[in-house]
This record gives structure tokens, sequence and C-alpha cells, in this order.
């Protein structure tokens, strides 16, 4: 039965009350002894071959006939008035066909424009060019010559607190009454932590190629949300969205930098509507690094108050967030939610400076929330003399505390015990006796909360033909995190036939089967449920027309390993033996992601353990080990969720040692926007890394038990970097990355 | 995605056709080997060159070997000979220390040690373990073969005493009793230039510290030679006091610049600590080679 039910649906901790179609597909989750055939068992992923040997499509490979080249002239100081272009001179040069600046009349609406006559940051867009090749356009860039006026600019966060320089209004959130708890608490801690400024650097950069057809407007988007990216440029160009078509066959990483059509696409697309050829924008690296987006940096201060047996009994966290998203604050969530507490209050100020704003970057502000929180909880641990562990457990939340809901599933405990075990942690003290190499060592741990739930809509077909392969088709597309690799393995669970047996495409708006954007960690438990429905009520069509076919009754028939087989053991049929019988017509059927559970949260948690050596004579920081236990209900592949995890983890390792925007306060430019400056880890710099998932699917949340993954592996491991070198070496550095300057100054 | 300018090449068949190329071309013809360096600058257009000469078929330039009372390295032995080579790693470990840290197998299944010390980065790794060891090298132009100290060798920043129409064609290391040696780097990710690099070489014998060599990475505007440390060490009995001083002196004597690998009283600060641990491995190594 299909209908309209009003569900709480989630995205990055923002909650929604909206009406969404639902088709009852009759499913129950599946169990935690469910015997199953393909989901939980480790799979390679789908399009592995294609990506290593360069034969997978992505947004930057798009090479269309007669297609033009564009490059972005971007603002060389951090605030000033552009007073001169010379277009003329651009326009001049052979091959370029349009230019484009503030003054342009264009084909779509924006808020603020997309080229700025007053830029507010180094980096801004101040024109583009389209031309018949890309060192035209960069030649006619060139030619612009714009005459800057420089104007006053602000880039550090001490001077724009200072000056009150708020970007929207000072975010309070409170319950009980945190002054006094802590004016009574018998053990207090303050700490006072700054995080870096963090680019999400995806190797490939923001890429879009757009094709103004006639009928149709065609854009092949580096994005993270195909479904956005259609409805943006609809809205903006006052197309209908029937009428935009978006591809995304593969992205290179998006990290949640990659939202919506984004300047790319929507340029891209002007930049077609006017010359009538097909358009190629695809920012350069050093454009990727200016304003591909970041992790705002952030300076906050945790204050804790506890029992002398360490019971939290007030928790305070203050953030100032350089120049965060618009709207968006989340960084003392973590603080409101992850341990038990009554008297608790968060303050958030967005401040605004003259830099790139911030965009979402992997569980953003939550990640610099729990750097700081669990710092903090650490120092209370030492406090009261308490193991870490121990003093997180007394404190364990079974509950949403803030919308005093409980959970779908919550198996922190469970992480923090099987971490523990991983990591040797009970004998963590060993590692700092004097060690034979000279090195300082240590353990520290840290916890995570994000949401990840995923929610409706979320929509997936699937048509069996003739040949008894199965084809999915899914609104998603895959930014690298297996996401088609595990809608197979639902597809093939549920209908019992081979991997090899089912094909899955996305990637496409065409199709019109709609899936959500990849934040959030939402894809795995809304688009997974999807596919399963779609497959079952294949599976069932397909059973009754054996029952046609063998005259049995289809409630006696099962499908296993791509046979149709009788519960008796009587029949025992190949699936072509029906599907042969439809000669070029197919049993189709679609699917959707069910409402979420009325009265619960739905959140993932996890533990991670580090382990560090500290050369106390250059200031180095090795980490020797991570490892990780996250609660993320079911795993559907175990290999892919390895990856992810692994994944976060290094780019949570980076955060806490070598990764770091660097403004200079002179000039109010990026210094290292280029990848030979901003040190991303490479593979020589990687730990072990031992990961583990809680062995309990959430049935409540969905069909499938899954929760999203995305995320929570990036969410706790610098701060589990940063509580290992505090045990290493005695001291806590005031900011992270633990740079070797840093790290020297801090054990000095 | 950027891409070098345009430029003419050819493959030498011979060291003289690459000189003589060399002459024929003019300062704007530039040698090519490995091209891990040339290439990004090309790319990056700081380097314009308008002819490239490639010597990656001079087989005859890639060798170590043992020659009279020397070890003799071709200048197109790429980086991973270099790592793998026992007859070094017998002699100078220094090499096996630095080559470990030099990049990536990518890197150093293709870069040459000669291109390596032609182009004379202050922040190249072999430049140093050269200075330290004492290294010679061999210099081939159109007037014939010179041999030259690597104490003459930098003459400036990125500037080598190999000459426009020449070509450097062979680094010669002397053999004596007694020898350890060691490299020590700090990068700020594995692979990466240095933030700091020392080399050190000792020659010990009868208990006293009869040479010593030593050079630094990234501390200055040209790989730095570290005479005043070796004038305090010459003659003296090998202790932690002795290297800790040398250190000092070595973190005094550099002259690092501040910048994204760290400020200035950090890096001399690093300049002593790995001055300090290379001489202590050095003479370490040195002692177990006597015994």
């Amino acid at each position: 039965m299909t209908r309209l039910v009003k569900t709480v649906t989630e995205m990055e901790g923002r909650f929604e009350e909206k009406w969404v179609l639902v088709e009852d597909d009759g499913l129950v989750s599946w169990e935690a002894e469910a015997a199953l055939r393909h989901v939980g068992h480790p799979t390679p992923r789908l399009t592995g071959p294609q990506r290593v040997s360069g034969a997978a499509r992505y947004t930057v490979d798009v090479a269309l006939p007669g297609m033009l080249h564009a490059a972005v002239l971007r603002s060389p100081v951090a605030h000033g008035r552009v007073t001169a272009l010379q277009v003329a001179a651009a326009e001049a040069i052979a091959g370029v066909r349009a230019v484009l600046t503030p003054a342009s009349e264009l084909g779509f609406q924006q808020r603020s424009g997309p080229l700025h006559d007053e830029p507010l940051y180094a980096g801004a867009p101040l024109a583009v060019v389209a031309a018949d090749t890309l060192a035209a356009a960069r030649e006619a860039c060139r030619a612009l010559a714009p005459s800057i006026e420089p104007l006053p600019f602000t880039v550090d966060i001490e001077t724009a607190w200072q000056e009150q320089r708020f970007d929207g209004d000072l975010h309070e959130e409170a319950r009980g009454d945190v002054e006094a708890a802590l004016a009574a608490a018998a053990v207090r801690v303050e700490l006072v932590v700054s995080t870096p400024g963090q680019l999400q650097t995806p190797i490939e950069p923001h890429a879009a190629v757009a094709w103004w057809k006639p009928d149709e407007l065609v854009c092949f988007i580096a994005t993270q949300g195909m479904f956005d990216a259609r409805a943006e440029l609809a809205k903006r160009f006052d197309l209908p969205p029937e009428r935009v078509r978006v591809i995304t066959e593969y992205v290179g990483g998006g990290f949640g930098g990659k939202q919506n059509a984004g300047f790319e696409a929507l340029i891209a697309a002007e930049l077609s509507r006017r010359t009538g050829r097909p358009v190629r924008l695809v920012l350069d690296r050093h454009g990727e690094q200016l304003d591909g987006g970041c992790r705002p940096a952030t300076r906050q201060t945790v204050r804790l108050g506890a029992t002398a047996d360490g019971m939290l009994t007030a928790i305070d966290a203050e953030a100032l967030v350089e120049f965060g998203m618009s709207g968006w604050r989340a960084v003392t969530t973590p603080a409101l939610t992850l341990y038990r507490c009554a008297d608790v209050r968060g303050i958030e100020a967005n401040l605004r400076l003259e830099l790139r704003r911030g965009n979402a970057f992997r569980a953003p502000a939550v990640m610099e929330g729990i750097t700081a929180l669990e710092q903090a909880i650490d120092e209370l641990a030492i406090e009261t003399g308490l193991d870490p562990l121990e003093l997180r457990r007394r404190n364990f939340a079974d509950r949403d505390q803030s919308a005093d809901l409980p959970y779908t599933s919550n198996s922190l405990l469970w992480c923090y015990d099987r971490a523990a075990e991983l990591a040797g942690w009970p004998d963590r003290d060993r590692w700092r006796e004097p060690q034979a190499d000279g090195l300082l060592r240590g353990m520290g741990c840290a916890a995570q909360i994000w949401w990840g739930g995923g929610g409706p809509p979320s929509h997936a077909s699937c048509r069996l033909g003739g040949d008894g392969v199965a084809q999915v088709v899914v609104g998603v597309q895959d930014i690298g995190t297996g996401t088609l690799t595990a809608a197979r393995m639902v597809a093939a669970e549920e209908l019992g036939l081979p991997l090899d047996r089912v094909t899955v495409r996305g990637g496409d708006t065409a199709p019109a089967i709609y899936g959500p954007v990849a934040g959030g960690s939402q894809t795995t438990p809304s688009v997974m449920p999807a596919v399963r429905g779609a497959a079952a009520a294949v599976r069932r069509k397909l059973l009754a027309l054996a029952g046609d076919v063998f005259e049995a009754e289809p409630d006696d028939l099962v499908v296993d390993d791509g046979r149709i087989r009788s519960r008796d053991g009587g029949l025992d049929e190949p699936y072509t033996a029906v599907t042969a019988k439809l000669g070029q017509a197919s049993i189709d059927g679609s699917g959707n992601r069910g409402p979420n559970p009325d009265g619960y949260r739905a959140n993932t948690f996890g533990c991670q353990i580090a382990r560090v050596a500290v050369d106390p004579g250059t200031g180095s920081v090795r980490v020797e080990g991570i490892w990780a236990a996250h609660d993320i209900g079911r795993v559907i592949n175990p290999l892919g969720a390895s990856s992810q995890v692994e994944g976060g983890i290094l780019q949570g390792m980076a955060y806490a040692l070598s990764e770091q925007r660097v403004i200079d306060r002179t000039t109010g430019v990026p210094v290292n926007a280029t990848m030979d400056d901003y040190k991303v880890p490479t593979m020589m710099d990687t730990p072990p890394i031992v990961v583990a998932f809680a062995p309990l699917p959430d049935t409540l949340l969905n069909t499938v038990g899954a929760k999203g993954l995305g995320e929570p592996p990036i969410i706790p491991t610098a701060a589990a970097i940063a509580n290992a070198f505090r045990h290493a070496t005695g001291r806590r550095a005031a900011a992270l990355p633990l740079t070797r300057a840093r790290v020297l100054e801090a054990i000095a | 995605m950027q891409t070098p300018a345009p430029f003419g090449y050819e493959r030498a068949t011979s060291v003289d056709g690459a000189i003589a190329s060399l002459q024929r071309l003019g300062p704007e013809a530039r040698i090519i080997a490995g091209g891990h360096s040339l290439l990004p600058m090309m790319k990056l257009r700081l380097a314009n060159p308008e002819h490239l000469i490639d010597i990656n078929d001079l087989v005859e330039l890639s060798y170590i070997r043992e020659q009279d009372g020397e070890i003799r390295i071709g200048a197109l032995t790429r980086h991973v000979a270099l790592l793998k080579s026992e007859l070094l790693a017998r002699h100078f470990p220094v090499f096996a220390d630095a080559e470990t840290v030099i990049a990536d197998p990518v890197v150093r299944n293709r870069g040459t040690i000669g291109g390596s010390l032609c182009q004379a980065d202050a922040a190249e790794d072999l430049s140093a373990v050269c200075t330290a060891v004492k290294a010679k090298v061999v210099i081939r132009g159109a007037a014939g073969e010179r041999v030259v100290g690597m104490e003459d060798f930098h003459v400036g920043p990125y500037q080598t005493a190999v000459g426009a129409g020449d070509v450097l064609t062979e680094v010669r290391l002397p053999l004596r009793p007694g020898s350890g040696s060691a490299h020590e780097k700090v990068e700020r990710r594995a692979g990466d230039w240095a933030i700091a690099a020392a080399s050190a070489a000792v020659w010990i014998a009868a208990g006293r510290i009869t040479d010593v060599g030593i050079g630094l990475s990234a501390v200055g505007l040209t790989t730095i030679h570290l005479t005043r440390a070796e004038d305090l060490l010459r003659g003296q009995a090998p202790s932690e006091d002795l290297f800790a001083e040398a250190g000092a002196i070595a973190a005094a004597d550099c002259s690092p610049g501040a910048d994204g690998r760290g400020p200035i009283d950090y890096k001399r600060h690093l300049v002593g600590v790995l001055t300090h641990r290379a001489l202590r491995r050095a003479a370490a190594r040195a002692a177990s080679q006597e015994a």
C-alpha cells in the first residue's frame, strides 16, 4: 500500500518533520542471527578494476565534442575592491568565447553573485573565461589584469572576537544550571584547545562539464548529491527539473565539500548557455585548496565538574569558530549528548573573517567539538585518578538527553571494551617506561557520537530480465565509499542471486529514481532499505510466476543461490526456468526507505585508542597504532566498512599531526594552498589500524539494520592522539596539529 | 594539471654526444636523467629549458664499483641502486640511511645521484651525504675531464661547478680505514624534503677521530659544510659531550629561514640534535667496524 506519512528526518543533526511517500514493503529487519549469504561478508568493490586501470570516467575525464575549457580568475587579496578588469584584452585573445565578470548579466539567479567585485577572501572568484583551450582561457584570465584597491581585513580569531564580528547570533543550548553545578563540583577541570582549519583536499577537484542543449541541460558534476545538484540548477535557471540531467559516474573524493551543483556547474551551465558549446570547468589544485572549502579553525574552552569518583556534574563548552557554515552550530553538540549530565551548557559564536567560509567536511563541527571535549574528559580522568575508559563508562548516557528520547541502539559500552581489548589498554602504562630507542610512548582514547540514521525519501528500482540477471538502479552516486557494491550485496541477498547476476547503476538522475545527498552518514541506512524493498518486490513477483510455471504455492517457494526451491526440497530449478519465459519482458519492482521509528533518536557511537611515540629531541610524533571500535548497526560490507574507517582515521590523524590551512596574517592569504605544502599523510605515514564493529544490527531503525559510517571514524582520532601524547609526555599542547616546534614547546 | 612549455628533445647515445649537444644548443639546453626535479620545475614553469638531452640510455654511467682505493659511482646510478648496494652499505652506510628517507619508491627507481647533485637543492639529501664522506665528482666538458671536491662543488643556490657545456659523470668516494657514517633527517611527512638533515662521517684510529665530515641539508641557501665543527672534532676521542658540543656549533653555524617547515629557532635546535645523533651513530659504526 502506498501512503504519505509524516516522519522526522535528520541530516547532520538538523531535524525536520516532513511528509514522505511510503510503500509498505512488509519487510522486517534481518535479525542479528540471520544467516545471510552476501550481507556481512567481505566483498571487493564493484568498480575496483575500473578505478585502478583508469577506465573509470570521472567528471574531470569527460570530454565532449566542441567542448570549451573554463578558467577562473581569483582574488589575490583577502579583501579589496576590483576597480577595473581588462575585459577587451581578454576577449581579444584567440580562442576566447566568453568572459564573465561581476558586471555580466547571468542567466541564473543567486542571492550573492558567484563573481565578486568586492572579494571577501583570497581566492574568491572574480571572473571566468571560456575558451577553445585551457591555455587560452588561462591566458585570458591573466590578461584581465584586475586593478584591486585593497581594503582592511581580519583573518585571526582573536581580533574578530575582540571586535565581536559575529556571523549570525550566538548560539546557546543548555539544561540545568551549569554555573551552580560547576561551583559545587568536587573536582573541576578547564581546558582551552585550538583546532586547525582543515581542507578536504579531494584528489579530484571540484569539476563540472555542462552542455546546454535545446531541450535539456546535461551536467556532469563531481558532486555528492546529484539530485540536489539537479534541483539547484533547475531552480537557479528556472527550468523544470526533468529538463535537467545530472551525471555523476565517479567522484574522486568529496568529504563533504562537494554539495549541490556548486559554483562550477552553475558557471559551466551559464557559459554553455551563452556559447552553445559544452563547457568544462575544473578547479586547478591551487583553486581547489583556496576555494574548495574547509573545516574552520576553532578555539574552544571546556569546563567540567565532577564528583570525586568521576561522575560528571557539569559540562560547559564554549566554541569560537573561524567563519563556519552559515546557520550551522554543532561544535558543542557532543558536550550536550555524549555523557550523562544534568547541568550542561554549550555556547558557540561564529566569527566573520575575511577567509573562505567553512563548509561541510566529514563530521562537520562535531569532530571539532569532540577534539576539545574528549581532551577535557582525559584531564578529568587524570584529576580524579580514574582510568579514562572507566571514567567514560561511568558517565555512559543511555538516551539522548537533549531530545529526551531513547536511542534505537547504542553499543558504546561494547566499543569501549572491544577497543581496550584490541589495543592492550590495561597494560598501557608500560608504554611510559623508559624505552630503548629514547622515544616517549603513550596511549590515549576518545569516544565518538554522531547521527547517521538516515531516513526517507530514498528510492530504488529492480528489474529482472529473461536472462535471470537483476538490474538495480539507485538515485545516488558512489563517491568512493562502495555504495553501489553494498547495494549489489543487499539486492543479491534478497533475490537469492549470486553477486555476478546483479548489476547496480547509480550516478545519473535520468531514471528519476531519487536518492539523498551522500552526507551525514545517511547513504547506507537510507538507500539500502530501498534496494532491499525493490528486490523483495521482484522476488515476490518471481515466486508468483514460479507458482504458475511449476504449479506450486508461491508461499512454499524460496530463492537461493540463483535457484527457486520449494521448502520441502521437492523443487529445485534455476531462476531461468521461469525468467526465460519472459521473452523481452521483465519483472519490475520498486522500493523505498520507510519512515524512521517514532520516539527514538538514531545515533552512531564508537571509541578509538591511539598509541604514539614522541621524539623528545626533534618533536616528531609518530602514531604507532589505532584501534577502532564503532557501533554502526549491521555492517553490509566489512571490507568497504574497514576501508571507510581507515580513511577516516587517516584524515583524523592528519588533523592532529600535519594538516592545517596556514594564513599569512600580514596579507590574509593562505600560504600553503598546494598539495606540496598542505600535508596530507601518505601511505608511509599510515600506522597499523585495527577495526572492529559492534555485532548488533539496529533492527528498530530500518529493514537492513544498518546505520551510517561516513563520518564516525574521523571524529575521535585526533582527540585519541592528543590524549596519547598527554600520556606519553605528561603535557598537553594547547593547539593542534602537533607540529614539531609546538611539541618541543609543550614538553620543554 | 600543469604542463611544461614546449621544448626540444633528443636522446644522447654517448657522453661525448651529450656534451656536443650541450655545446651546440647553448645555455638553454639541459641534461635530463631521472627528471624528478627538472620535470616538476618545468611543469610549474620555474624552469623553461628550450631543449632536453636525455641521457637515460647511457647505461655506461650506471655503476657502483671499487677501484683505485675509491668507490666510484656512475652519475646515472639510480637512488634504488644506492639503497641496495652492499658495497656502499659496507663502507658508507650513510647512503642507505639517506636513501631510505628520500622520497618514495617511484622516485627512487628513477632519480639519479648525478641529477641530485647537479640540481643542488639545499634541501636535497645526497649533497649533504657526499659532503660528509668527502666525495669528489668527475666533470667532463669539451676540454676534457676534471675532478672537483665537494668543498668546491656548490657555488650558490642551485648552482654547481658543472658548467653549461659540462656533464657530471662520476662520484668518487675515497676509502680510508676506520670509517663510520650516518644520516639523520626529519621531514614533515614520509618522503618529504627535509626540515633539516645532518650527514656525518668519521674516521677513527687508535681511539681518536682522525678525520670527520659533516654536511647539512635544508638549513641554508646551499648544502652546508660544517668546517668549524669538524675542526673541533678532529684529533679528539669520541664522546657524547664532544658530539653535543659539535651539535651546538652546528646549530650556530647553519642559516635556516623560517617557512612552512618550521621557525628558525626550531630548525637550529633540530640541526643540533640531528648532528649530535649522526655523529653518535657514525662513531658507533666506526667502532664496530674496527672490532
